[in-house]
């Protein structure tokens, strides 16, 4: 009789649990919220950026891009803000050493991709496309409605670029829409 | 059954290997026979992999073969500004991300002669001892997992969600949290973090109580630990094997006492101690632990309430450049002794970074812990090593 009772005393445990409310939610049907300064996707905001380059500075992988040119105020204009998504570490020094907050996080998780050139993105103003918005494809890939793969209705605000290592872009901006067109999800 | 090109890599095994080959009814052949588990047995914790050599069912030698996770981050280290290789840290041991920045930044902060404010080591300690109890929930759920024990896993799951929930809310990761900067910590606690650990603080003693209920006291779960992989006391010192399992050998030995490091010497807490040195010692070790991380806990949570509001973070220039020279720093991680020694030339990077991982460390022992015992007991005496792949192979 003695030998089963500490299984016993488990199973008592057990059934105390069953009566307990549930503390998983239903994903993806239900989502819980994350906590405020979550370090998830990215919103760039185009207009306050001042092209410092600090984040690109601070960055661990080299992701971010940061192109400028030299207006004739002397003033430095942002022309470019690229990133290389596929080596982010989610760290957030960039966002930490922004002085204008033009670089800020989000709680946007579903940043999966199935091929590395879709993970380059250029940020216009706004943040990543959010995958509820973009159908089916998208939610599978929210990127891959960066790189134009197939006209998915309004994409937001990121512009697709030619990854450095394809073919040399002929002009400065690089924004060649469908260049991955006709590739399978 | 081992294939001969996994065993290229065995030199001594290999002839052995030939005469299992030619049969068993050959002249002169051994009695053993190779079994290769892993890299992706389910019961491997992560891509490990151990070539074991059987006599029937009982395990005559076993070989840990490493390395499937090396990503160099030592070598990554040099290419990285001081302050860039935090990051890094959080992926060596992932499941202790937050002590893991402490050995890094203790070390820097040691070369650099950077005074930490008090307040910042008060939350560097809540996080390093919140992190220990993650860690050693992740162990108990895994142990019991490994042994047919399915139920205290996701019991330990819900409190390890509570606590990356608090890692959320002061850092906004969960597993990779980058928490500690040189110099302080990147974020002051949020508003109702104090609370929601209080409460966490109040029910985890509870919580304890329900694991013992489940798991240490089942009978099947004690025949199947208790008395096996004996390790002795002079093995374990001869294999500089450290944290639960030397502690489990009886040897007082914790970072946190034996060289007290940030505020340890203020708290009031115990070194629990085994005296079976055995697989049951060495689960139950880390339950007992979690109850004297659980009393540090409050015990910071008091003191920095009494601190109140302060900076977080020394003066630190974002391009640190610390004088040329070596310093090595070393904590209690909840796998052991962690050291980690860093060398400046005097410029923006490190000349050398070097990591001591503890679970590496440990693993040496396995072979000496599993001889003798049935193929069974070596999940039971694997498991209760406690190793995380990303910091044995870094």
């Amino acid at each position: 009789m003695a030998y089963g009772r500490g299984a016993l005393r488990g199973l008592r445990v057990t059934f105390r649990n069953m009566f307990r409310r549930p503390i998983t939610v239903r994903y993806p049907f239900e989502k819980l919220k994350f906590a405020p300064g979550f370090r998830g996707g990215f919103r760039f905001d185009r207009d306050r950026c001042i092209a410092c380059s600090q984040c690109a500075n601070a960055c661990p992988n080299n992701v971010i891009t940061v192109k400028a040119q030299r207006g004739e105020d002397k003033k430095l204009h942002l022309t470019g803000y690229e990133m290389d998504l596929q080596y982010c570490l989610f760290c957030g020094y960039c966002v930490e050493v922004c002085p204008t907050n033009c670089i800020t996080m989000t709680d946007q998780v579903a940043l999966v991709a199935t091929d590395r050139s879709s993970l380059w993105v250029e940020f216009d103003k706004g943040e990543l496309p959010d995958p509820a918005k973009h159908g089916a494809h998208a939610a599978v890939n929210p990127l891959r409605a960066a790189t134009g793969a197939k006209p998915q209705g309004p994409v937001g605000n990121v512009q697709p670029v030619q990854p450095p290592h394809a073919a040399p872009a002929a002009g400065g901006q690089a924004a060649q829409p469908g260049h991955r067109e006709g590739e399978q999800a | 059954m081992s294939t001969r090109e996994s065993l290229s890599l065995e030199p001594e095994l290999e002839p052995r290997l030939k005469l299992v080959e030619a049969g068993s009814h050959a002249e002169g052949a051994p009695r053993t026979m190779i079994l290769n588990m892993g890299p992706q047995h389910p019961s491997m914790h992560g891509v490990f992999r151990a070539v074991v050599e059987l006599d029937g069912e009982t395990i005559v030698n076993v070989r840990p073969v490493v390395g499937y996770l090396h990503r160099g981050v030592e070598k990554l280290a040099e290419a990285r500004t001081w302050a860039q290789v935090i990051p890094y840290t959080d992926r060596l041991d992932y499941i202790s991300a937050m002590n893991n920045n402490q050995a890094y930044v203790m070390a820097v902060e040691k070369l650099a002669g950077i005074e930490v404010p008090e307040r910042a080591e008060l939350i560097r300690v809540i996080m390093a001892e919140l992190n220990r109890i993650q860690s050693h929930l992740m162990f108990v759920g895994s142990f019991g997992l490994d042994l047919g024990a399915y139920t205290p896993f996701l019991y330990c799951f819900r409190e390890r969600e509570a606590i990356y929930d608090l890692f959320e809310m002061a850092c906004g990761a969960r597993l990779t949290t980058s928490y500690l900067r040189i110099g302080g910590v990147a974020r002051d606690l949020p508003e109702g973090f104090l609370p929601k650990l209080k409460e966490l603080l109040k029910a985890m003693p509870d919580h304890i109580q329900e694991y013992n209920n489940v798991l240490t006291g089942n009978e099947i779960f004690q025949a199947r630990t208790k008395g096996v992989g004996y390790l002795s006391r002079e093995t374990a010192l001869a294999y500089s094997i450290t944290g639960p399992m030397l502690r489990a050998a009886g040897v007082n030995y914790d970072v946190r006492k034996a060289d007290p490091y940030s505020l340890y010497s203020r708290f009031d807490f115990e070194v629990p101690l085994g005296q079976n040195s055995d697989s049951f010692d060495r689960y139950y070790l880390r339950i007992l632990e979690m109850q004297q991380s659980v009393r540090i806990v409050e015990q910071a949570v008091k003191a920095l309430e009494e601190l109140g509001p302060g900076p977080i973070q020394a003066k630190v220039s974002r391009l640190l450049k610390p004088p040329a020279g070596e310093a090595y720093a070393h904590i209690e991680s909840p796998k052991g002794d962690l050291g980690c020694y860093v060398v400046s030339d005097g410029g923006t990077k490190p000349y050398r970074f070097r990591w001591r991982p503890p679970s590496f460390i440990n693993l040496q022992a396995l072979p000496e812990m599993v001889r003798g015992w049935k193929i069974a007991d070596f999940i039971a005496i694997f498991a209760g090593v406690d190793i995380v792949l990303g910091e044995v192979d870094r």
